[in-house]
């Protein structure tokens, strides 16, 4: 008997402890199932952003104008960032900060996991940073924009800010186009880091996409250069120039001065960054000439061989009186142009329909936004003709009374240049081009363009603007710049703006030059620029010679 | 004299030694089929995160390749930007653009 109680006992001790088992693992599996499966995950699921770059942007012929290259962050987590000062020394001396800096801003965020201590290292400074092996010192990589060009195609390419975002420009205006949404997903990773299996993708990353330019490099530079000598020759407050392809209505260069380096901004947001060719408008003066004698041909009462007496050199009109350079006597249409008298041109309209003026002006785009794509456009000022008495129309036909920028006017004449059809403007390359739309019958167009050739005749104002070897047309201008107390006559708005070859133009130059000192008349300052970007553009689209 | 014993089964002696054996032989069958679909478990899952961890760093190398086209694309736009070049013609070599009277035209004649 005594032998059975023991082999009982056993037995039962053997079931109590089976049984603790059995409750110890119920009450792993259910009561702290949750708390031990976070604590699994902790060690092994991670969520791992998938980068996405920032799209380049390249000119018509891809070469590249804004690159993203890679910088690393360094970041510390002032929790467990507790360096000793040997250390410390090194990190500044890495970096390049003082050990003073890094104190402050460990004190200043005493609460905080994460700070920033400086960004965008090149990664071979972070390498070092890593190779000291400092814990609660950590890196991320970012990236950060190049501009090849730098001052040369600032304006049109823009700067984008620290997080990478556009902030002017192009790569403000195609920000969503050309920056990515980085991706989510998650994955596991083993006792050494490793990661050993993707388990899902969370969000999808969207690559940044390439944006191809309509702009040529080559003629972008050459017009950055001769603006530059031409603003620093004449000592003027700014300039533009704009360089147009007639047929397909792309902007092959846009270029003003001043400009910044946009690699090595300047601390101040001051007038430098403007994209003045859009941004500022002005009074056009007698560039606007050739859309008044449009309108004369158009309305059946003129002729290219109209003649208009202009004698004795002034008029009155209004309360106010209007005079030109000289006394031309009688003069036809072409001879308007060419001497630019403001005289003809006012009588001109003064016998024409004013409601149509504006029509026509605002069809060849002046008084609104160009819609090019390029954010922060000026539309310009055209008043509406229930305000034009007389005087205001007459001032309008020589080019006072409105105000419009470098690039309307560019595209006025690109509109001539091209038979009459205006093109959208862009700054994309375009392999497609649009429709276009008519604003002038096409014989009208034609005959300007040939009337505008005789301005750089001898007799013309615009001599300085011819071309060895090509045949040209295009229109001087010298406008007073309006003042806070009206025209003090002694600031100008130079500018010439021109087509070539004249008998199938391809290409449309825009010079306006703001403020000359020394020489003033838009045939002296601004045609011989003219003369060196489009010989230039010419020669370097491979246009032959008329 | 209340000890159970235990009695093991015994085939009846009267049935052929050859079933035994096929018996036998199908268990083992089934336990070594057993066991190398085991072993070959572990060497498939092996295998995948070897695989895996080789895809990883072929994509990191990929991003590395990235960085460097870029890093050098730059870099070559610097050698031959435009100001650059102009400089380098006008100073060291001592080159200019030709006038129009130093051209000479070449007509492509069909």
């Amino acid at each position: 008997m005594r032998t059975f109680i023991r082999l009982y006992i056993i037995w039962a001790l053997l079931i109590l402890i089976l049984a603790g088992l059995i409750w110890r693992l119920i009450d792993l599996s259910v009561n702290d199932r949750t708390f031990l499966l976070k604590q699994s995950q902790a060690r092994i699921l991670r969520k791992i952003s998938i980068p996405a770059y920032r799209g380049m942007i390249k000119d018509r012929l891809g070469s590249p104008l804004a690159i993203s290259t890679p910088v690393d962050s360094v970041w510390i987590n002032p929790q467990s960032f507790k360096p000793t000062s040997i250390e410390l020394q090194q990190i500044a001396t890495i970096l390049g900060i003082s050990t003073v800096s890094i104190h402050k801003t460990i004190q200043t965020s005493r609460d905080r996991q994460f700070i920033y201590l400086k960004r965008g290292n090149p990664p071979d400074i972070a390498d070092q940073i890593k190779l000291l092996n400092i814990p609660g010192i950590y890196t991320q990589r970012e990236y950060r924009r190049y501009y090849p060009e730098s001052e040369v195609a600032a304006h049109v390419v823009g700067i984008t800010n620290v997080d990478d975002q556009g902030q002017e420009g192009l790569e403000l205006a195609y920000n969503a186009w050309l920056g990515g949404t980085p991706g989510l997903k998650e994955v596991l990773k083993d006792r050494l880091g490793h990661i050993i299996a993707n388990l899902e993708l969370l969000q999808k990353p969207k690559q940044g996409k390439d944006l191809t330019l309509s702009i040529d490099h080559r003629i972008q530079y050459l017009a950055y250069s001769v603006l530059k000598q031409t603003v620093t020759q004449y000592h003027a407050q700014a300039g533009s120039i704009v360089v147009l392809d007639v047929k397909t209505g792309e902007i092959i260069a846009m270029v003003n001065q001043p400009s910044y380096n946009p690699n090595n901004r300047p601390k101040n947001h001051d007038d430098r960054y403007r994209n003045r060719a859009v941004t500022d408008s002005f009074e056009p003066g007698s560039v606007i000439k050739p859309f008044t004698i449009a309108l004369a041909l158009n309305s059946g009462k003129y002729t290219a061989e109209t003649t208009i007496d202009t004698n004795p050199g002034w008029m009155k009109i209004g309360g106010y009186r209007i005079r030109d350079d000289l006394n031309y006597g009688v003069v036809n249409l072409t001879q308007l142009l060419q001497k630019s008298s403001n005289i003809a041109a006012a009588k001109v309209l003064l016998s024409l329909d004013p409601t149509q003026y504006f029509n026509l002006l605002s069809d060849l785009g002046f008084g609104q936004r160009t819609e090019s794509g390029f954010p922060g456009e000026e539309s310009g000022r055209l008043v509406l003709p229930p305000k034009w008495v007389p005087s205001v129309i007459a001032t309008l036909a020589y080019g006072y009374g409105i105000s419009v920028t470098a690039l309307q006017l560019a595209h006025g004449y690109a509109t001539l240049a091209n038979g009459g059809i205006s093109m959208p403007m862009t700054f994309l390359k375009v392999d497609h081009p649009p429709e276009g739309k008519r604003v002038l019958p096409e014989k009208v167009a034609n005959s300007i363009v040939k009337m505008l050739q005789m301005v750089l005749q001898s007799g013309g104002t615009g001599t300085q603007a011819r071309i060895p070897g090509y045949t040209v047309a295009g229109k001087t201008g010298t406008a007073y710049i309006a003042g806070p107390n009206g025209y003090d006559k002694l600031h100008y708005m130079s500018s010439f703006i021109g087509m070539a070859p004249a008998e199938n133009p391809q290409i449309v130059v825009a010079v306006v030059i703001r403020d000359p000192r020394g020489e003033h008349f838009g045939g002296l300052v601004a045609a011989p620029a003219f003369a060196k970007v489009m010989g230039g553009a010419l020669r370097l689209l491979d246009i032959p010679p008329s | 004299m209340n000890t159970r014993v235990l009695a093991l089964k015994r085939y009846p002696s009267g049935s052929s030694s050859a079933r035994w054996v096929l018996n036998r032989l199908t268990l083992g069958l089934l336990v070594s089929g057993l066991l190398l679909s085991a072993f070959g478990i572990v060497y498939v899952k092996d295998l995948n995160r070897r695989l895996f961890i080789q895809y990883q760093q072929l994509q990191q190398e990929q991003a590395t390749a990235m960085n460097d086209w870029s890093k050098l694309l730059l870099e070559q736009s610097t050698w031959a930007a435009q100001a650059r070049v102009q400089q380098v013609a006008e100073d060291r070599l001592g080159m200019y653009s030709p006038s129009t009277k130093e051209i000479i035209l070449v007509k492509n004649v069909r």
